[in-house]
């Protein structure tokens, strides 16, 4: 190991040593949860009908926070896409790339495409499902977007990159992952304009546990799953293009 | 204050949804209106703030029983002045962009993200808030800098910044999480109440600890720095420029932020430690970076460097943990961002018109760039100090605090790391505008005519440049800014008043004290000598051979120095992991 | 060393791990995922601090409304996080992806055009 190995190691078990020893002082493990978080849940439900408080702290007590995060996500995959273009000196082209024998994608059994292909649908449902229930149940905008976009995954595991293209081109993402994001935007703008303050709950409140309720905790859930679908579906696309179909241009 | 965040971020979501065909201009119009109306909104909450500090319970969760429940946005005038700095350079940056930009467009969206994100930061008076608003403005700026993937010094860049930053963004967290688990809420003033009075326990040491070396890794403080040369050697002039002017310096912000709210009760019977340790790593900062700055080939990184050693002086007032030093710091953060933006961009004009901002390149070359040669050197006659520029108001500032609490010589060394820094913008100067030959240093490549620029270009780039640092030379010596300044300084280190204002609605407008005079006869001498050192150190090194050579021992030292800045980014982590295992057993220490 | 501050110390490990394995690393691919165990070392840390014995997840749906739960800020702080990260690692494994073009391999010592 080099001597910079030797030093870093050292130094991370002096980190470690302080870390441990501090640590060890914190309230332990279970015996009791910070103040503000369980205040945060009572008044999830009993002021908002929202039966997730995860959700609801995140759509609304911390609203904030979560378009901070929102917004991370986009400029990701904004950069993504910088970082990943399509470069003077390459040329992209209709998968499979080369003829070269070590560059062709091997040819995807039966089995898998037609699994794959016929998990796509379903995959697509259960994602949404789970955005658009998310001030009710388990789940929320993040992880069902997350889903959704594993669905694109799955078309490629397929074998049809043409058809992932065609099913998810760039610039429609680019359209919806700027109506996840900005929508998240307007409607915490348009709580702002009605005296409710900026990310301010403006719908009505419903029942708890039915669908339509909670007011925007459930809106601002779906936008953000459709922006993280359309986002890490953008990335997906990107890192497959550069592996399988970008590369330089034949001289 | 939601506006501030929201309005650039829209600006943002909006431009990336364009289809290609929209006209540039289009693009660029809305870009630069965004900005301009964050930076209108800025400077409407930095004038406001000056009466009394602004809270804004983001979605109407007011505090129950003078318990936080929501997050709070808090404006004072340091904090609004950071983050009006930042609108103002966003929009005369974008100007200077102007139907020009000819990759790929998404440089507006990450530019404006960048600025809602960094207005989150300044204004967050949550920790968690804190920490998701870095992240976000972090992960725009490491995607501006990475924006020319085909070379190879772009990617080092990008991926040094990013992965330093982004470890020390998740100390950051670590630390918060365990002091959210401590004190049981994550809003600032909340913490500040309930730690009052309490002594040091593990968990706030361990807090303290992780969250100074977090914010000491994006404020590039040595030995947390060597991300930042790096990247703004590659990162594209016009972000380079709002880069250097406020990205490090706002989690310098951050640290004072902290030391004033959630740590101010634990800390308090340890001021003079904790002194001692903020004023070692100012000196060390501002000592490094300016000896790396002199030796540097390259321009831009050049500049860098310089930021780090000017953000070791701002550092040093803060150390002072007086009111002036505050209001130094935060007045010395403004000048230098104002006259860095200027040299960044004129820096951004060389590369344009001549392809290149390698100084050997430029020596003995058959042509001289004298508009350019006098922006450098007012800049650097700036960086040294001179008044009128900012720069010198806020030494001032800084230097009293230093005297008041009797660490006097800390003036000495912000002196000299001015002077050298200046020295070495000035020998730019130099090269550039007088042809002057440069004995000795690297070779650089043989010039290469790349500059289409023209007319147009020039006047668009320099004319930004040139009247950002009148800015800071027209604002230094203005009495207003300078009794702002210190009144804001007086509020910033008020605990009590902090937490009056954010949980029970009492905010209170305090009287304007007398502006200082910074026109006292010392000081004016003072800087007259930086600047004189600054300008035989320039001449000494065009007319001989450089110190760095001539003096061997000297010279060895500073070639090790030069090695350790290696490049190589498992370098750069294990002195980031050492710096905080450092930080880490010294407070362990001193605070027992 | 007592049990009950098990997972907090479980946390630290897998963050001491994630630093051991980035300074030791040669590769950048390796880097960059050592980075996302170090993030996950926080998750671990947040949802420990916010555990309680005997209470439940923060789902009120089919429990009643006065039972017990845990705290669901750093359960939503986790999500934010393993956003973010993923934002970040996705970027940073596009620059690995360019890295590679340029020099062939993904080893930072072949990163060398910025020193000094």
């Amino acid at each position: 190991m080099s001597a910079r190995g030797f030093i870093g190691l050292a130094a991370v078990v002096l980190l470690g040593a302080w870390l441990v020893e501090g640590l060890l002082g914190l309230p332990g493990f279970g015996e009791d949860a910070p103040a503000y978080g369980l205040a945060l849940a009572d008044l999830a439900l009993a002021e908002r009908n929202a039966t997730n408080a995860v959700s609801a702290v995140l759509f609304d007590l911390r609203a904030l926070d979560t378009l901070g995060e929102a917004l991370a996500l986009f400029a990701g995959a904004a950069a993504v896409q910088t970082v990943l273009r399509e470069l003077a000196g390459e040329e992209e082209s209709e998968p499979p790339a080369s003829t070269a024998v070590d560059r062709r994608p091997a040819p995807t059994g039966d089995a898998v495409r037609a699994v794959a292909l016929w998990l796509v649908a379903p995959t697509v449902l259960y994602g949404a499902y789970i955005a658009a229930r998310g001030h009710v149940s388990v789940g929320g905008g993040f992880q069902g977007g997350a889903i959704v976009a594993a669905a694109v995954a799955l078309v490629f595991l397929a074998g049809r990159q043409a058809t992932m293209h065609h099913l998810a081109p760039e610039s429609a993402l680019d359209i919806t992952e700027s109506i996840g994001a900005g929508g998240f935007l307007v409607v915490g703008l348009v709580a702002l304009a009605t005296g409710a303050g900026f990310l301010g709950n403006v719908l009505p409140l419903g029942e708890a546990g039915r669908l339509l309720s909670a007011g925007t905790i459930g809106v601002l859930s779906v936008l953000i799953g459709l922006e993280a679908a359309s986002a890490l579906a953008t990335l997906i696309q990107k890192f497959v293009e550069q592996t399988v179909e970008i590369r330089q241009e034949e001289p | 204050m939601p506006l501030a965040i929201a309005v650039p971020l829209l600006a943002a979501v909006v431009l990336r949804s364009l289809p290609p065909s929209v006209d540039r201009r289009v693009r660029d119009g809305l870009a630069v209106l965004s900005a301009a109306a964050t930076a209108l909104v800025t400077a409407w909450l930095l004038r406001a703030s000056a009466a009394e500090t602004l809270v804004h319970w983001v979605a109407g969760w007011t505090p129950r029983e003078e318990n936080a429940i929501g997050i709070a946005l808090v404006a004072d005038p340091i904090g609004a002045g950071i983050a009006a700095l930042g609108a103002v350079l966003m929009t005369a940056v974008l100007l200077t962009k102007w139907n020009r930009e000819t990759v790929d467009d998404r440089s507006h969206t990450l530019a404006l993200i960048f600025l809602g994100g960094f207005c989150g930061f300044a204004f967050a008076g949550d920790l968690l808030t804190l920490f998701v608003f870095l992240e976000t403005t972090s992960i725009a700026a490491y995607a501006i800098t990475g924006y020319r993937p085909q070379e190879l010094a772009s990617l080092q860049g990008a991926v040094n910044f990013a992965l330093t930053n982004t470890i020390g963004a998740t100390l950051f967290l670590t630390g918060a999480a365990v002091l959210y688990a401590h004190a049981g809420t994550p809003n600032l003033a909340e913490i500040a109440e309930l730690l009052n009075g309490a002594g040091v326990e593990a968990p706030t040491v361990i807090a303290l600890g992780l969250m100074t070396a977090g914010l000491f890794t994006k404020a590039a403080v040595v030995p947390f720095h060597f991300w930042h040369a790096d990247s703004h050697a590659v990162a594209p002039s016009w972000a380079a420029a709002f880069f250097s002017a406020v990205l490090i310096q706002v989690a310098l912000y951050a640290i004072a932020r902290l030391h004033w709210t959630a740590f101010a009760g634990p800390v308090e019977a340890h001021t003079d430690e904790l002194r001692a340790f903020y004023a070692v790593f100012a000196v060390l900062t501002a000592g490094v970076a300016a000896v790396m700055c002199l030796v540097q080939d390259d321009l831009k990184r050049m500049l860098a460097f310089s930021t780090v050693a000017h953000l070791g002086i701002a550092a040093i007032g803060f150390a002072t943990f007086e009111p002036d030093g505050i209001a130094g710091a935060g007045t010395y953060v403004v000048g230098h961002g104002l006259v860095k933006a200027g040299l960044f961009l004129a820096a951004g004009w060389l590369l344009v018109q001549h392809g290149t901002v390698s100084l050997a390149a430029f020596s003995g070359r058959a042509y001289r760039l004298p508009l350019l040669g006098g922006i450098l050197a007012v800049g650097g006659l700036g960086l040294a100090g001179l008044p009128p520029f900012g720069m010198y108001t806020g030494k001032v500032l800084i230097d009293e605090a230093a005297e008041a609490v009797g660490y006097g010589w800390l003036s000495y060394v912000a002196l000299a790391a001015a002077a050298l820094t200046g020295a070495a913008v000035l020998r730019a100067a130099a090269l550039v505008g007088l042809r002057a030959t440069d004995r000795g240093g690297d070779r650089g490549d043989p010039d290469r005519d790349g500059g289409q620029g023209g007319q147009r270009v020039t006047l668009l780039i320099l004319v930004p440049a040139v009247a950002l640092m009148a800015a800071s030379a027209v604002i230094g010596p203005l009495p207003t800014f300078i009794a702002a300044a210190e009144e804001a300084g007086e509020r910033f280190v008020e605990v009590d008043a902090y937490v009056d204002a954010v949980l029970h609605g009492e905010a209170v407008a305090e009287p304007r004290p007398e502006p200082e005079d910074i026109f006292t006869a010392e000081s004016l001498v003072e800087s007259a000598l930086a600047a004189l050192a600054a300008l035989i150190l320039v001449a000494a090194s065009l007319a001989i051979r450089p110190t760095a050579a001539a003096l061997a021992p000297l010279g060895a030292a500073v070639g090790g120095l030069r090695r350790v800045h290696s490049g190589h980014v498992g370098d750069y982590v294990t002195w980031l992991v050492a710096g905080t295992a450092a930080i880490g057993i010294t407070l362990s220490t001193l605070l027992r | 060393m007592s049990a009950e501050h098990l997972p907090y110390l479980l946390a630290a490990w897998v963050l001491l791990t994630g630093l051991a394995g980035i300074v030791t690393s040669r590769d950048l691919v390796h880097t960059i995922m050592c980075l996302a165990v170090l993030q996950t070392s926080v998750h671990v840390l947040l949802l420990a601090i916010g555990y309680r014995h005997d209470a439940t997840a923060p789902i009120y749906d089919d429990v009643p409304a006065d039972v017990a739960v845990v705290d669901p800020v750093v359960q939503a702080l986790t999500v934010t996080d393993i956003v973010v990260g993923a934002a970040a690692t996705a970027l940073l494994l596009a620059f690995a992806v360019q890295v590679n073009k340029r020099t062939g391999s993904l080893d930072p010592a072949g990163l060398v055009a910025l020193r000094g």
